[in-house]
């Protein structure tokens, strides 16, 4: 190996270690960002890996005094929108401008959101242990719905329209706790 | 279709949308609620921020190795 191509790949490696810590700070909110557009998980995490790749090849014009978060998540509507091209069904839910109207209205309201969603974790932690065990079963273990429904002697549909009421309890109860926070 | 918010009609459309099942009927009456009613919009979005967070609450904090850096790290040639 030349010199050369040894300081080129020692450039290439430090400039992949900043791209990843950088990456890696911004990664669950990139998730969240493309998940208020395309909630299915699996899709989410597929867009974020085909954001991660585009970012990669264009870190050459990063701007590393600019926050890499908001410049990675221009990059992630990006890649929502290509994706969502390919599908029909989900093009009829966000098309007229509803991607990006969703994207910044979601902007404005974090602040909002970080103040209720700080209490998720307790409010799953008081949910009946059944409704617990739904959760954990859907979110965690990633079953299926119909293992879900086996599990818990329903049909599928009410398995569904179980974890439909369990988030509504959920958004009751960290309103609820968030509500000092908000009035002072 | 057409919904209302309030109403059960957009409750289960939100799930739905939530759980990958929403019909093209239901996905057609959100875009059109979501673009007029802006109360309408903003629970939408924290509905689905309250659970895309269950995910990454219970899912990713709880050792799923699925991160996208940790698969950008295995299909980057370098």
């Amino acid at each position: 190996m030349s010199p050369d191509s040894t300081r080129h790949f020692g450039d290439q490696t430090a400039a992949q270690q900043r791209f990843l810590s950088l990456f890696l700070r911004s990664e669950r909110e990139i998730f969240r960002y493309v998940a208020a557009l395309v909630p299915n998980v699996a899709d989410a995490e597929d867009i974020v890996q085909q954001t991660a790749l585009a970012l990669w090849e264009k870190f050459d014009a990063y701007d590393p005094s600019q926050p890499f978060t908001p410049w990675a998540c221009r990059f992630a509507l990006n890649k929502t929108k290509q994706w969502l091209e390919r599908r029909q069904r989900w093009q009829a839910l966000l098309e007229s401008g509803l991607a990006e109207d969703l994207a910044q209205r979601r902007e404005e309201l974090r602040p909002e959101l970080e103040i209720r969603l700080k209490h998720l974790e307790d409010c799953v932690n008081k949910l009946p242990e059944e409704q617990r065990s739904l959760v954990e079963g859907y979110y965690f273990r990633r079953d299926t719905i119909e293992k879900l429904a086996v599990g818990s002697k329903r049909t599928v549909a009410a398995t569904y329209k179980t974890l439909q009421r369990v988030r509504q309890a959920l958004q009751s109860c960290i309103e609820d706790a968030a509500k000092p926070e908000r009035i002072s | 279709m057409k919904l209302a918010f309030p109403s059960c009609e957009f409750d289960e459309a939100v799930a739905a949308v939530c759980h990958g099942s929403a019909s093209d009927e239901q996905m057609r009456g959100l875009n059109e609620l979501l673009r007029s009613d802006s109360v309408a919009r903003d629970q939408y979005i924290l509905r689905l921020e309250l659970h895309s967070r269950l995910d990454l609450t219970l899912g990713w904090i709880g050792g799923h190795d699925d991160s996208a850096a940790l698969q950008w790290r295995s299909l980057d040639p370098n």
